[in-house]
Formats: structure tokens, sequence, C-alpha cells
């Protein structure tokens, strides 16, 4: 396992005064961002590690991303996307052997 | 003690260039939390001042409730659902016309027709995302 650079995804926040949170939901491409797709509360934050997100996905592709703002009663805004995001979450294989030579 | 007859017709302004409008049964105007929105009404005959309301439906409480000698009031609406507007004239504190209700057509209008309306706060989206 070799050491993975963060992710960070940034948002400008919604404008209204009752918002409680944020989700972001991420489907990989060719299919649509949607309400169905796979999401995580990320609470009051407006950037974030992905890659740290429990049960993020680990493979490497192009996908798309969406933002909502949730209220106190759980009502969520339209989705703010953004499409064909290349994420790399795997770093390459280590080198090979190491030698040394004596000259 | 005389009674004032209130013909208050009063109408949406919207000074949000995003404002929907959606044709039910009342028309709606749709914006999101936060934005300030502007109504007004006619000016009534021996009114010395009018009182103003607006009542979010889906609680019933009223989060406004003014004493105004104008005849606008620019207000927001603080969290999503349905809000009706109520505004009357007042000659004294004890002599104030019946309500006129922004659903109720014989007073409201919408693009200068009679019109029942309300307006529905949404609660609006993030902005631009960046990923580095």
């Amino acid at each position: 396992m070799g050491k993975v650079k963060q992710t960070i995804v940034s948002f400008v926040p919604s404008p209204s005064p009752d918002v409680m949170g944020y989700k972001i939901y991420i489907e990989q491409v060719p299919n649509p961002v949607s309400y169905d797709s796979k999401s995580y509360d990320i609470g009051n934050n407006t950037s974030i590690d992905i890659s740290t997100l429990p049960d993020m996905t680990t493979t490497d592709g192009i996908y798309n991303i969406g933002i909502t703002a949730y209220d106190d009663s759980n009502n969520e805004s339209s989705m703010s996307i953004m499409e064909n995001v290349s994420l790399d979450f795997l770093a390459p294989d280590a080198p090979g052997g190491i030698t040394i030579t004596r000259i | 003690m005389k009674k004032l007859v209130l013909i208050v017709f009063f109408v949406f302004v919207s000074n949000v260039h995003s404002a929907n409008l959606r044709e039910f049964d009342i028309y709606e105007y749709w914006i999101p939390t936060g934005e300030f929105l502007t109504v007004e009404w006619q000016a009534v005959e021996n009114a010395k001042y009018y009182q103003f309301k607006i009542i979010h439906e889906e609680t019933g409480r009223v989060i406004k409730f003014d004493n105004s000698i104008a005849l606008t009031k620019t207000f927001t609406m603080p969290k999503t659902g349905h809000y009706v507007c109520y505004v009357r004239a007042c000659e004294s504190e004890t002599n104030c016309s019946d309500w006129a209700i922004s659903v109720d057509p014989t007073f409201a209008t919408v693009k200068d027709a009679k019109r029942a309306w309300r307006c529905y706060a949404y609660i609006a989206s993030p902005g631009i995302i960046t990923i580095k």
C-alpha cells in the first residue's frame, strides 16, 4: 500500500440561511450522478478529502460528483454537479529490487 | 365604532431574477430561502397605517408581523415551505379592516390580473465545485 495523495473536493456554500449540512454524491461515468447515487453526509464542511470517506470507492476512473445542501427537515437542494472528474486512488506499484553496484 | 372597509390589492414584486412562477390553482413563486422579496399593496382611504404578516403554512408560524405606513414590505423566508402574506389597513389599534390574503384572488394579483399567489421557499444549491 503506497501513499495516496489527497483528493480535496471544495465548493461554494449554499446562500440559504437554513442549511444544516451537505451531501456529496458520486457515480462512475457513464452513469449520471443523481439522488440515487452513493452519497455521504459531510456535515457543515465545504471542503473534504474524499479519499478518506468510509467505504469510498478506491477504483481509479472517471466520476461524476454532485453536492447538495439539506435543512433540518432533510429537504435537499438541487444538485451542483461536476462531471467527468478523473480520480486516481491507487498508487503505482513499488519499484523492483534495489541493487547497489560498487564501482 | 366604524369599521374600516378595506379593499387592498396587493402584489408580489420580485427583486429576485431567478424567481420561478408555477401555475397551479394558486400561483407559486419559487424563491430560495434567504432571498429578499418585496410585496406591495394599494393605499386605503382613511388608513393611518398597515399591518403586514407572513405565515409559514407548514407550521402555521407567523414569521413576520409589522406595522407600516409604507405600501411595501420586504422580507426573507427563513426556511423551506409555503408562505402566505396578509395585510390589513388600520385607523387605530381597535379599528382595522379584515385581512387581505395573498391566496384570495379578490385581493391578490399576478402580472396585473387578479390571481391567488403564495411563495415557496427552497434551499439553495451549493455553488461551483472544485477539485485538487
